[in-house]
């Protein structure tokens, strides 16, 4: 049997995510919303046995315009809710009642919890809640999430809630055409009229449902209905629903709440800040500091100190020495004793790999993320950046992934997730497997460079700069569907609640060491069996042609390339070794480093991509990276040496 | 490089017109009252309208650089010039 559920639903940053660890118990599950890339949270019920609570993606009102709110939609439509829970940001009651409006029309039990009731009052609003439960039909109760207020009643009128008969009036036309159809809509978890206004406004998710469940004569039927209502309309259907909507949730605020101090957003420490944040100019410094704070934190005390001490002190000179002698001792010389401790093995590269060299980076990115979101700073992140990722034809929220590509490409591959449509994840995910160097890597290039001189580092920092512009440039006009625009709330700032930002990093922990650690095992095997039978040899010969006659490259430095892909910092570090040899001029550094940054991070983040964007991109971006960074390195070459470089 | 020197010379008229017609003319630290959404693709008009933007409402504008930001009830919302040139306002 499945368990009942009790979803939990509001606009982004409400404080559904406190609320939720508020009724649920100590342990949250955090997994992808099947058939999508959008995190759903999931906890039993800690007031009501055999209960679960669902934590949705924040939505601004259905039809469902991002992939999030679908989600939001699927899971209103499809689970087994016992009731629907709206969290609502009191100071905000207008837009509040807007989608609680939206959510009493479907007719399930369902409450409303009038969050952040401390920030309401601080600006002088007093709500009365008694009134907008009576217009409502469902109980409506004040919370302060962060604090625990208010939960002890919530949870007992969510233990008796019952369905209300909310129903508003629509223009003719709309309620002409809801009556019409209504009848022919097969039963589902939310009322018939409901899902009827949902299929007006052309929602994708009640669309795909209704797809499901009806014959091709019934859909047709649906479809004259929609298209007649839409002509005798001067505005789209679902423009006018919501405006009806709008409509009476003004009276309804207008009634409810009295204000008494007009005290103004503007006045509150929070509000003056994040007014700062945002500021043409001193938005700037505040951001160069945060992007600094950021840096060093996740750049300097994770992917330095952290991976020092764990990936040479703990494992390099005390686990893996004990781990190798412990598993010769039991298996002998092996096969099996070279699958798991010898040069490519399972613990010894693999999870040597994934712990001690990705987990303090990744952990560390958590937290500074984890602030960011908590604080509200993340949207004026991508207001102050959006003009730099206009010109890519991205918008600013890509700032994200890209600066945590500095760290580890394959982490950063996945959170391009938080990006509104397919089109930017994919642009994003190539940029980031094309031109932006993992800290791994950075660090060996930056200091091969330095010994060379500074024009060498501005050449490579400007080939790769240049090249990420263009391909950009470029995938921006071929790629389908149009740019985005950045359109963002953007919340008072706020001090970070530190259970909030452990918790989600934990459950964000626990998701890395599930679904991505596997993937560097699986990439450590790949490579482990290239090795036994001999195809790497082979692969370094076959490169070689081209190393030496495009590249210009010693031929040894094959090897270092093929290692290159297989682990990003490898390849550098190879041509590092080279050069300490004293086998590489500065002209060949030079081209060297811009194409091994060039080339594609790691097997892993191979893995990562054809996860996140199917097989087919996987390789298609691999078809266009090796080329791609072998042409440009070729073509540097030969600028270069033209230009007198030896 | 001509379309931004074209959106300079019309950011800089949008600055001096005394009576703004749309949400992108009015001056920083002004309240507007939204009259309709002129060439706003449906898709955004939405996204405005579930935040609560729609005609009759009174809004006040933050700034335009580098994003449009506006204040209603107690919410700001940031979002790109463009689609501020085409939410058509009164000013107040
Ligand atoms: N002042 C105040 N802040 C709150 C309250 N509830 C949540 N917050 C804060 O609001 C921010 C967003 O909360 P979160 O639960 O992440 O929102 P979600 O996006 O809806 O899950 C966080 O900084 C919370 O600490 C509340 O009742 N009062």
């Amino acid at each position: 049997m499945i368990a009942e559920s009790i979803a939990l639903v509001g606009h982004p940053n409400v404080g559904k995510s406190v609320l939720f660890q508020r009724l649920t118990g100590r342990y949250a599950n955090v997994s992808n919303y099947p058939g999508t890339t959008v995190e759903v949270t999931r906890g039993a019920a800690s007031f009501l046995p055999g209960v679960m609570v669902i934590d949705t993606p924040g939505v601004s009102s259905l039809p469902a315009t991002s992939e999030d709110e679908q989600v939001t939609a699927r899971v209103l439509l499809n689970e087994p809710l016992r009731a629907i829970l709206q969290v609502g940001d009191a100071k905000n009651l207008r837009r509040t009642l807007l989608l609680a409006a939206q959510l009493a029309e479907m007719q399930r039990p369902m409450a409303l919890a009038l969050n952040m009731m401390d920030e309401a009052r601080a600006r002088g609003l007093h709500i009365d809640h008694a009134a907008l439960s009576a217009r409502l039909g469902v109980p409506v109760l004040p919370t302060v999430a962060t604090r625990g207020a208010g939960i002890r009643e919530l949870t007992h009128s969510l233990v008796h809630v019952s369905a209300p008969r909310f129903e508003l009036h629509y223009p003719d036309p709309i309620e002409a055409a809801a009556q019409a159809i209504s009848p022919h809509l097969p039963a589902s978890s939310i009322a018939p009229r409901a899902l009827a206004l949902l299929y007006l406004s052309g929602d994708p998710v009640a669309e795909g449902w209704i797809e499901q469940h009806t014959d091709a004569q019934t859909r047709q039927h649906l479809a004259e209905q929609r298209a007649q209502a839409q002509r005798v309309l001067d505005q789209s259907v679902a423009a006018v629903i919501q405006q009806t909507r709008l409509a009476w949730a003004d009276q309804a605020t207008a009634d409810a709440i009295s204000s008494h101090a007009k005290a103004d957003v503007r006045s509150s420490l929070g509000a003056s800040l994040g007014r700062l944040a945002a500021h043409p100019i001193w938005g700037l410094p505040i951001l160069a500091v945060v992007l600094y704070v950021m840096y060093w934190f996740v750049g300097v005390f994770g992917a330095g100190d952290l991976v020092g001490l764990l990936e040479e002190n703990l494992f390099g000179e005390t686990l893996n020495p004990w781990m190798t002698s412990l598993v010769q001792g039991v298996l002998g010389q092996s096969l099996l004793t070279d699958f798991l401790v010898g040069e490519y093995g399972l613990w010894t590269m693999g999870m040597t790999y994934a712990l001690a060299l990705i987990l303090p980076i990744v952990t560390t990115f958590f937290i500074a993320f984890g602030i960011l979101e908590d604080s509200g700073y993340l949207p004026r992140l991508a207001a102050l950046t959006n003009r730099i990722f206009a010109a890519i034809g991205l918008n600013g929220r890509a700032v994200l992934p890209m600066v945590l590509g500095l760290g580890c490409v394959t982490m950063a591959t996945m959170t391009t997730r938080i990006l509104d449509n397919k089109r930017d994840r994919l642009m994003v995910t190539l940029l980031l497997a094309l031109a932006v160097p993992c800290s791994a890597q950075l660090g060996v290039v930056m200091g091969m460079l330095a010994s060379v001189s500074l024009g060498a580092t501005l050449w490579w920092a400007g080939v790769v700069v240049g090249v990420l512009l263009a391909v950009g440039w470029l995938a921006a006009r071929v790629l389908p569907g149009e740019r985005s625009m950045l359109f963002v709330e953007l919340p008072p700032l706020r001090l970070p609640q530190v259970s909030n930002v452990l918790i989600k990093t934990l459950a964000r922990l626990e998701w890395y060491i599930k679904e991505v650690v596997p993937l560097f095992l699986i990439g450590t095997a790949i490579l482990f069996a290239l090795d036994k039978l001999g195809v790497l040899p082979g692969l370094i010969q076959a490169g070689q042609p081209l190393v030496t006659g495009w590249l210009g490259l010693p031929a040894e430095s094959s090897a270092a390339f093929l290692m290159g892909f297989l682990r990003r910092d490898f390849g550098a570090t190879g041509l590092f070794a080279l050069e300490s040899a004293g086998l590489l001029s500065p002209l060949q550094i030079v081209v060297g480093m811009v194409t091994i940054t060039l080339f594609v991070p790691c097997v892993a983040s191979v893995m990562m991509i054809a996860r996140e964007r199917g097989a087919r991109v996987a390789l298609s971006m691999l078809a266009l990276i090796f080329p791609l960074a072998l042409l440009v390195g070729g073509l540097l070459f030969r600028l270069l040496s033209a230009l007198g470089w030896s | 490089m001509k379309r931004n020197l074209l959106s300079r010379l019309t950011q800089s008229s949008e600055r001096s017109s005394a009576q703004p017609r749309t949400l992108a003319e009015v001056r920083p630290g002004r309240m507007a009252r939204i009259i309709r959404f002129s060439s706003a693709s449906p898709r955004w008009q939405e996204r405005l309208l579930a935040h609560g933007v729609a005609p009759g409402c009174v809004v006040r504008v933050a700034q335009h650089q580098p994003v449009t930001i506006i204040q209603i009830d107690h919410t700001e919302l940031g979002f790109e010039r463009e689609l501020a040139r085409a939410i058509e306002v009164e000013a107040l």
